[in-house]
């Protein structure tokens, strides 16, 4: 007899759809599943076996087909393990299969029978709701994600019987309620104010949140790079739900939500280490998941020891930075994964990383000190916006200082600026949603281009003049000048200015320290 | 007449030659006899037979007029102690060099000061530097230097500041840029000098070259200033050989307790003239100074920030809190006091008052 279950397959940032069919007639006892799966797929037909026996039902002696449709969809890992037992079951009527036809269902299962945690839970529930099913069956693990998902029953089912006495309907399963509370749970996060002095670091950081700009901070080892950098995220604004629902479709496809998470609420910070490959990176893989670039969406990518980065690497970073998402092209088809991150880069000042440290001297020569600044290729230094210093404190510093700002302050005025920012771009994004729907929307000061450089960006003459003279006298780069401009917006925005005015101008030269000419 | 420049070109390429080019020459009666010379005539020049026999070969094989004509493509000179244009000063140093390489114009100053110091110099040392070479600058004296790493570096680029003259003698050949990371220094020291050098172009910067190199910096000027440098400090060679040829000596004072202060320190107990300004120099050397002193428009802000600033290499967040300003004012003063040459920047991100 045959009998049909719905399921869905996870491929890139969709979920779509897949009949598991099931047939069972006379023959050699076997199950042979057909239909572009993976070995974890065909691995499933040992733990459906154990699982059913395990259920205390029957298995079939007979042979099984079992054809995962539509064919030319390549499947992957252990989801189908569940709606192929189901099939089974079904197709020697141990269950009725009219009920089954509502709900997508997937899950792992165990040799016992118990269900286990899939990946991408979220994108199939999203699946279902926009099939206009009436809901998904789904690992308890998985409930809490997946019930984001608006207008659907969420089922968690934690064991094989527990589905199968809801399908007889002798049970009834209680849908997953949508949890969702965004919420500061401020105390928790690392806080700036537990950052000793560094003002001025503090002050780059702050205009770079404010503005979307990528940053770079240089300072020797133990100087607390990384420290300011893991606390960039209680500095940016808060996310929306739309940002959250974004951040745990990826979070939900990587398989990185914790059992019973919902929402991911807090901004990523992702911190990948120097010898990450480019699929880690961007993603990729033969069954694509997605990179580092993509579970920082909306978050922050942290890369110390930026230089120690394989250039390659490096190199594709370009085209995230650049569209805020990433493509990635196999001879099967090209997937995209959202990629829209902020960038921050760590680095030593030279190679020994003792350069300016009071305590400790220096053994570079400035030329290979140059080189080493030089492993950061041209074009990657111009999608960084802020360059800064982080000095190493003394000892008499770090007892001395007095404690910083809460971040909570500071968070207060960055949402002051982007709101600014919003308004500004407002009617520019309006055009490009009326247009042909290619262009990109602008939500902050770094992602503008030259023409609305141009037009926002404009400078009185003695500003203007300013900025030329600091270009000449410190041998700036070309390409530093549309970066100061950018920068110098931000800066003025944070104090609510509409002109930018001369002293905006000097601060962000001041933040271009890799491409100017040294003493 | 023979071109005797060519046939220095020849002999300064020539290994065997080299090391002793100018007594020999003199010996044979004059650079083109030396290398036309026969085997047997070198030999009679006090050459072992093997060393003729190879020099004689590597003539053979040797292009001269080619070679020439190359120099002359790279924008290179030869000027020999014949010439009008050859350094007077140096002509009166004992060991002279009778041919030197030379590229930019080398006249038009009436005194010269050779600034050396050590190539791991202070924020302060190079301050200083740059200081006395900009006010030397201005009142037309030439800076002399070794256009190495540190102390000279900064000498020149004072010079160069201020748009006076500065000669840089290189221990290498003409075309190679030593260190590495003063290639544009060296396009500004031939604009307002001249580079100068013993060696043919394409000579490796060989730790030999640079006492001999040393000889020159000290033959070229009336006196030379040490800013900073260590107990066995090139710069103290420099000295010994200012000393030999009668040129005054000044010292620049240092921390008793630095390394890098012993070598000048030294030279001031032995008696050399202690530094603190460009004032002493141009006193001592008997240099009028020019009436017309540079007007600088500073604000009273820069000036509070200069003062606070003080002499020591400062970090930006130091000055924030010594100032107790916002980042933007700081960031707007500091970038115009350097717009108008008060400061400088330097690798290490610290700022650093020049003058």
């Amino acid at each position: 007899m045959l009998a049909k279950v719905l399921s869905a397959s996870v491929i890139g940032m969709d979920a779509s759809l897949i009949d598991v069919e099931v047939d069972i007639f006379l023959g050699v006892p076997m199950i042979n599943i057909v239909g572009l799966a993976d070995t974890a797929v065909k691995e499933s037909k040992e733990r459906v076996k154990s699982g059913i026996l395990n259920s205390e039902y029957e298995f079939p002696l007979r042979r099984i087909t079992v054809n995962l449709a539509p064919a030319d969809i390549k499947k992957e890992g252990p989801v189908f393990d569940l709606p192929i037992a189901l099939g089974i079951m079904a197709a020697t009527e141990q269950i009725p299969q009219d009920k089954l036809q509502d709900y997508i269902v997937a899950g792992e299962l165990s040799l016992t029978g118990e269900i286990r945690r899939i990946n991408g839970a979220l994108l199939i529930a999203i699946c279902a709701r926009n099939l206009g099913k009436k809901g998904v069956i789904l690992p308890q693990d998985n409930a809490s994600e997946a019930a984001i998902v608006d207008g659907i029953d969420v089922l968690p089912v934690s064991n094989l019987n527990q589905v199968v006495d809801f399908i007889k309907g002798r049970e009834d399963i209680e849908p997953k309620v949508r949890s969702i509370n965004i919420t500061e749970n401020g105390h928790l996060e690392p806080d700036f104010s537990e950052v000793k002095g560094q003002g001025y670091v503090k002050r780059a950081l702050e205009v770079a949140s404010a503005g979307g700009h990528n940053i770079l901070l240089i300072g020797p080892p133990g100087s607390g790079k990384t420290m300011l950098a893991s606390r960039l995220p209680s500095i940016l604004p808060k996310l929306t739900l739309d940002e959250a629902i974004e951040v745990t479709k990826v979070y939900s496809v990587a398989g990185m939500l914790r059992s019973g998470e919902s929402l991911i609420t807090s901004r990523p910070f992702r911190e990948p280490h120097h010898t990450i490959s480019h699929a880690g990176l961007i993603g990729g893989g033969s069954y694509p998941r997605p990179g580092e670039v993509s579970l920082a969406h909306n978050g922050v990518l942290f890369l110390d020891e930026f230089p120690e980065f394989a250039k390659s690497v490096l190199q594709v970073l370009r085209q995230p930075l650049e569209e805020g998402r990433v493509t990635i092209s196999r001879a099967a088809g090209s997937l995209t994964y959202p990629a829209r991150f902020m960038l921050v880069g760590a680095m030593n000042p030279c190679p020994c990383g003792q350069l300016g440290d009071r305590v400790k001297q220096c053994i570079c020569n400035p030329h290979s000190i140059q080189r080493y600044r030089g492993r950061i290729s041209g074009p990657l230094l111009d999608r960084i916006d802020i360059h800064v210093e982080v000095p190493r404190l003394t000892k008499e510093e770090l007892l001395k200082s007095q404690e910083g700002e809460k971040s909570a302050t500071i968070k207060d005025r960055i949402e002051m600026t982007r709101a600014i920012q919003a308004n500004r771009f407002n009617a520019l994004n309006e055009k490009i949603k009326q247009g042909d729907g290619h262009g990109r929307s602008i939500l902050t000061n770094s992602q503008m281009k030259a023409r609305e450089v141009k037009e926002f960006c404009s400078l009185t003459p003695q500003a203007s003049s300013f900025l030329e003279a600091s270009i000449d006298k410190l041998g700036l780069s070309g390409r530093a000048f549309e970066r100061v401009l950018k920068v110098a917006r931000t800066i003025a925005d944070l104090a609510g200015q509409n002109r930018i005015e001369v002293e905006n101008i000097a601060e962000a030269v001041q933040y271009r320290t890799m491409d100017r000419q040294y003493f | 007449m023979k071109d005797v420049r060519k046939y220095w070109l020849g002999i300064k390429m020539a290994p065997a030659l080299r090391y002793r080019q100018y007594v020999l020459a003199e010996a044979a009666g004059g650079p083109c006899e030396l290398w036309e010379a026969t085997a047997k005539e070198l030999t009679d020049l006090g050459l072992s037979a093997n060393v003729a026999h190879q020099t004689v070969a590597f003539r053979n094989s040797l292009d001269l007029d080619e070679e020439y004509s190359k120099l002359g493509k790279a924008g290179i000179r030869i000027v020999t102690d014949g010439d009008d244009e050859y350094p007077w000063l140096l002509k009166q140093a004992i060991n002279y060099p009778r041919a030197i390489l030379v590229k930019g114009k080398l006249q038009g100053y009436d005194h010269a000061v050779a600034i050396v110091g050590s190539r791991r110099a202070t924020a302060l040392g190079k301050a200083f530097s740059f200081e006395i070479a900009e006010a030397l600058g201005q009142e037309g004296v030439a800076v002399v230097s070794g256009a190495a790493r540190g102390i000279d570096t900064a000498a020149h680029w004072g010079a160069v500041e201020a748009g006076g003259i500065t000669f840089g003698i290189l221990g290498c050949g003409l075309d190679v840029i030593y260190p590495p990371e003063n290639r544009k220094l060296f396009r500004e020291i031939e604009q307002h000098g001249a580079l100068i050098s013993e060696y043919p172009p394409g000579t490796a910067p060989l730790p030999m070259n640079f006492p001999a190199r040393n000889r020159i910096v000290a033959g070229m000027c009336q006196g030379i200033v040490v800013v900073e440098a260590g107990e066995r400090s090139g710069a103290l060679i420099t000295a010994d050989f200012a000393l030999e040829y009668g040129r005054d000596v000044f010292a620049v004072p240092g921390n008793s307790k630095q390394q890098n202060s012993r070598g000048a320190n030294k030279l001031i107990k032995q008696g050399a003239f202690l530094v603190e300004s460009a004032d002493d120099i141009l006193d001592i050397l008997g240099i009028e100074r020019s009436t017309r002193l540079k007007q600088y428009n500073l604000s009273q802000r820069e000036i509070a920030l200069l003062d606070n600033l003080g002499w020591e290499a400062k970090r930006m967040d130091e000055i924030l809190r010594d100032t107790n300003e916002s980042v933007a004012i700081v960031a707007a003063l500091l970038l115009s006091l350097e717009i108008s040459g008060f400061i400088k920047k330097d690798l290490s991100g610290c700022y650093l008052r020049v003058r």
